[in-house]
């Protein structure tokens, strides 16, 4: 081609492909290869036309992004002298008391954001940082069962909660597995100086602390292989013994009515912050006897423990599985097999589907608490963004001037990216004090015990977010800023169609719309929590009292108990009636499953309860009759409730049996009592039967889920008419104290049972509150930002609109209108999205509030208001300047 | 062959340096690949791999003279090093050697 000789028109090419090729390519190259793009360029323009033209332009850059050509660059770090930085900070910080209220508004923002992040990644930290000081923690591993049914491979059952034997069992048989102890739990009164008290002691074998490495910090480590010998923690030697050294002590444990003394051999450290086995009192598996009976210990069948392996180190672990599984499948004839699931330790704690008695964390918690603060983290990200880019054509005239005295544009924008990172590191800094701070609210709002300790990991945080904040901000900032020609930089000609417009305007949307749909997420957790406390539960739930009767297996003296109770708490006329029951209040309840003559199984709720239930309760009746004392009904009359009934498909119930196939003794429906909410309102009224008689229907029963071993009263509730509560607990614990030394009187109230099984909503309620508050308070003050930004831009105009008659409402409503568009915008768009969000939360209760259309309008109104008054106030005070001010300004 | 290894690409780059001679750049070498191959190249791949061989002491730069339109880019032009003929030549002897390696019955056999 010899064309390019003689003066051509050229072709424009594409800017933004040039852009990018400057940003990778060596400057010492770049000439060269411009020429011959450009030519490439005019030639396909006229073979192929533009727009095929302007694709080959850009191939062609993307195509020259190889490490050859971008690692020529030389690393320009000689030109970043210490001088130079110094000054930079020095500019930043004049440019900061400048310009006082931005400075303010957007380090505050941002530190609060710091903050929220501080607190979520020690909470994250903490709650991923569980059971790892066990020196083979790499080799525990919890067993897990799963029941499968041979026929249809279908899983009836998975838990960790396992049979008393396995662990044993695998021991002798399988090989891989070198150590193993049960952990067991249970509720036990330990008395001292003759005041009794509650308290959850562990059942565990000898090599229990082999296995795991609890630090013991006095006595001797041998102590759990000794007869009437226990362990406690640190923290229970100071509860029961204070300053005074506790080897050698002993401790009086009442469990199930028979007494028997323990001697102190051993004090541990707990670790209760780092370990999902609690280890408070630490008994020799023996002593487990007295509360379960020989068979239960001796059978495979009932599930009530935990069981921990140690495996050889290196073992595959599904092959010890798979072993394991053989050995526990003892009958190749029964309609079901087992699948032993070895948990690692490290995965207990995390773990929400294969639970047993260990505690743990929905790990959805965490990453909703993660999500919260992604979305606080963006909100105040694009505060800074909006305000440093609005700010930063204020600092035109400064630019240009750099320009002109030989400022290269990479210096500016390393002096740009310096000040970013300045700013945001004072932010983090400040952050890191406020997260320090509000640790004690944090800690109550998520139910957590976080100590705040310097590490290193939170520096890196602290750094990486205010680089990322920087290389953000910083890189838009000179975006927009360093390519203004220096000309119009310095005429601080400013187009008000600035490219940034509408991109800002778009990060004010996102911004508000987190933060509507967020508040919105606020009053729909607050509105169900409200329904769910309020709504009918078809039983009296005020003013009853829930008394726990020990844990005794006794039947015979549970109801002589009760009796006795009964008979002298009367005598007060303000109880008005008093029953008992197996199940409490805060539980599930019990489940018994049966095989059904037509050879399914089925699964129905149980409880045991006294006469009077019904009139203690409040529960309504209809039809048939209740249990009467004065009647002494037989022990094989039942009573069932409405669901029941319903379930099976009866007309008249009172004529019907329960079609379970082994019920060899006949039983009679003698009454149906209306549905009432014994378990949470998540799930349905399930059917349910009741009894007087523990033994009534157990004969058919194939299985029995209970919190407590074996049925029996556990339970007591006592009704009384409204008024003042002490003197009644007075009367009932004296009465108590009389018959029961030895069992410490433990009482509650129902309805505060009742909402604490909501406890876990309400947190989430809290917290997601907290995060909309912190969002749009950030999203808030950013506007503010703008609105005073744009004021400051528009000074001039507002002076010459006045001089020319406008009036002030013009004026405001001129400044003001834009952001109150995007605001609304960002309300339309938030909308459908919270109500896909809610809708799909509350769809986990059965039964659910509405989803009212006003609470939409409500948060809409509200976040419209806030932000109407404070643009609005901030526009009327621009336009009630005198114009000759705001003229002469500058 | 020396330790100097040449890909197929990169010798016929520099191939078309040596026939154009005084006029070798960029664009030039993928047009001149264009017409003598008919093989369409992309032009950055070219001048990745003209800076290869410049690394490799095979081909030298220099830029062009001033242009003649106001702001217009100057021209890299490629010349090749008295390095790459010898490496093309020993290239070719090789090739030659090795030709006449091959039995000439497969030939006649065709």
């Amino acid at each position: 081609m010899k064309g390019h000789n003689r003066p051509q028109p050229q072709p424009p090419p594409p800017t933004l492909a040039i852009r990018i090729l400057r940003w990778f390519c060596p400057d010492e190259l770049l000439e060269g290869i411009l020429f011959d793009f450009q030519e490439q360029y005019a030639e396909a323009i006229v073979s192929s036309g533009k727009r095929k033209a302007k694709q080959l332009y850009y191939w062609n850059v993307i195509r020259l992004f190889h490490p050859s050509i971008f690692l020529r660059n030389k690393i320009t770090m000689s030109y970043m002298n210490i001088g130079l930085i110094k000054s930079h900070l020095l500019v930043a910080s004049r440019s900061m008391t400048k310009f006082k209220f931005y400075s303010i508004v957007n380090i505050l923002g941002l530190s609060m954001a710091v903050t929220f992040i501080l607190l979520v990644f020690l909470f994250v930290k903490k709650e991923m940082g569980y059971d790892n000081f066990h020196k083979n923690g790499a080799n525990i591993y919890r067993v897990a069962m799963a029941v499968i049914k041979k026929e249809t491979g279908e899983v009836t059952s998975r838990s960790a909660i396992t049979s008393v034997p396995v662990g044993n069992k695998l021991l002798d048989e399988v090989p891989a597995v070198v150590a193993a102890t049960r952990y067991a739990s249970s509720t036990v009164t330990i008395i001292k100086n003759n005041v009794p008290s509650e308290e959850v002691a562990y059942f565990v074998d000898p090599g229990f602390l082999k296995i795991f490495d609890f630090p013991v910090l006095n006595g001797s480590d041998q102590a759990l292989g000794l007869k009437s010998s226990i362990v406690i923690s640190r923290q229970k030697a100071v509860q029961y013994f204070g300053d005074i050294d506790p080897i050698g002590k002993t401790l009086t444990f009442n469990m199930n009515d028979s007494i028997s003394s323990f001697t102190i051999q051993a004090v541990i450290d707990g670790k209760s912050d780092q370990s999902s086995l609690k280890v408070d009192f630490l008994v020799p598996f023996e002593a487990y006897s007295m509360l379960v009976p020989q068979e239960v210990i001796e059978s495979y069948n009932y599930g009530i423990l935990e069981n921990y392996v140690l495996l050889q180190p290196n073992t595959l672990v599904e092959e010890a599985e798979w072993t394991s599984s053989n050995v526990l499948n003892f009958n190749p004839d029964d309609d079901s097999k087992v699948e032993v699931i070895f948990q690692p330790l490290s995965s207990i704690h995390l773990e929400n589907d294969i639970v047993g008695n260990a505690a743990y964390t929905n790990p959805a918690k965490l990453l909703i608490m993660i999500g919260l603060v992604f979305l606080v983290f963006i909100v105040s990200v694009i505060n800074f963004i909006t305000l440093s880019t609005g700010h930063a054509l204020v600092r035109l005239k400064e630019i240009g001037l750099r320009k002109v005295l030989g400022a290269h544009k990479s210096m500016l924008r390393f002096q740009l990216l310096i000040e970013a990172f300045a700013l945001s590191f004072l932010a983090s800094m400040i952050g890191l004090i406020l997260a320090w701070v509000m640790l004690p609210v944090f800690n109550q709002l998520v139910d957590t015990q976080i100590k705040f300790i310097p590490t290193w990991d939170i520096l890196l945080v602290l750094v990486g977010i205010s680089a990322l904040v920087a290389l953000v901000n910083g890189g838009l900032q000179s975006l927009v800023l360093v390519d203004y020609q220096v000309i119009n930089a310095l005429h601080g000609n400013v187009s008000s169609k600035s490219r940034s417009g509408f991109f800002s305007q778009s990060l004010v949307v996102v911004q508000f719309t987190i933060s509507t749909v967020l508040i919105i997420g606020t009053i729909i957790i607050r509105s169900q929590m409200q329904y769910v406390q309020n709504k009918d539960l078809g039983f009296e739930k005020n003013n009853l009292i829930q008394i726990s009767l020990g844990n005794s297996d006794d039947t015979e003296a549970a109801k002589v108990l009760v009796a006795r109770l009964k008979t002298q708490s009367l005598s007060n006329s303000r109880i008005s009636s008093v029953t008992a029951s197996m199940n409490n209040s805060s539980e599930p309840w019990t489940t018994l499953t049966f095989r059904q003559i037509d050879e399914t199984d089925e699964k129905l709720c149980y409880n045991l309860v006294s006469n009077d239930y019904l009139v203690t309760m409040g529960v309504e009746l209809l039809e048939g009759e209740f249990f009467d004392e004065k009647k002494g009904n037989p022990s094989t009359d039942i009573v069932v409730n409405e669901s029941l009934v319903r379930h099976f498909g009866w007309d008249n119930p009172l004529e019907q049996q329960i079609p379970g196939k082994d019920f060899n003794e006949s039983h009679r429906i003698i009454g149906v009592v209306k549905d009432f909410h014994f378990n949470s309102l998540r799930s349905k009224v399930d059917p349910l039967i009741l009894t007087i008689d523990s033994e009534t229907l157990l004969d058919g029963v194939g299985g029995l889920s209970t919190y407590m071993w074996p049925p029996n009263l556990y339970q007591l509730y006592v009704r009384f008419t409204p008024g003042e509560i002490p003197p009644i607990i007075d009367h009932l614990s004296e009465l108590w104290k009389q018959g029961n030394p030895n069992i410490p009187f433990t009482y509650s109230f129902v309805d505060e049972m009742v909402a604490r099984q909501y406890r876990e909503e309400k947190r989430w309620g809290d917290i997601v509150n907290a995060a909309s508050i912190f969002a749009i308070f950030i999203a808030w003050m950013g506007l503010i930002g703008l609105t005073r930004l744009s004021v400051q831009r528009r000074t001039k105009e507002i002076g010459i609109r006045k001089v020319l008659g406008s009036s002030t409402i013009g004026v405001t409503s001129l400044l003001s209108k834009k952001f109150l568009l995007l605001v609304l915008g960002a309300n339309l768009i938030a909308w459908p999205i919270s109500y896909w969000l809610a809708d799909s939360w509350l769809t986990s209760f059965t039964y659910r509030v509405a989803i009212n259309p006003l609470i939409f309008l409500i948060s809409g109104v509200s976040v419209v208001g806030l932000v109407t008054l404070s643009i609005g106030l901030q526009s009327l005070i621009a336009a009630r300047i005198n114009p000759v001010e705001s003229l002469k300004y500058e | 062959m020396k330790k100097t290894y040449l890909g197929e690409f990169e010798e016929l780059v520099l191939t078309m340096v040596w026939i154009l001679g005084n006029n070798a750049y960029g664009n030039e070498v993928v047009k001149e690949i264009k017409s003598q191959y008919d093989r369409t190249v992309n032009l950055s791949a070219a001048h990745i791999t003209l800076y290869r061989l410049e690394d490799k002491g095979f081909v030298k730069s220099k830029m062009g003279g001033a242009t003649t339109t106001r702001g217009g880019r100057r021209k890299r032009y490629f010349r090749i090093t008295n390095a790459g003929v010898s490496l093309l030549y020993d290239l070719k002897e090789l090739r030659q050697k090795l030709w006449k390696l091959i039995p000439q019955v497969n030939l006649i056999g065709i």
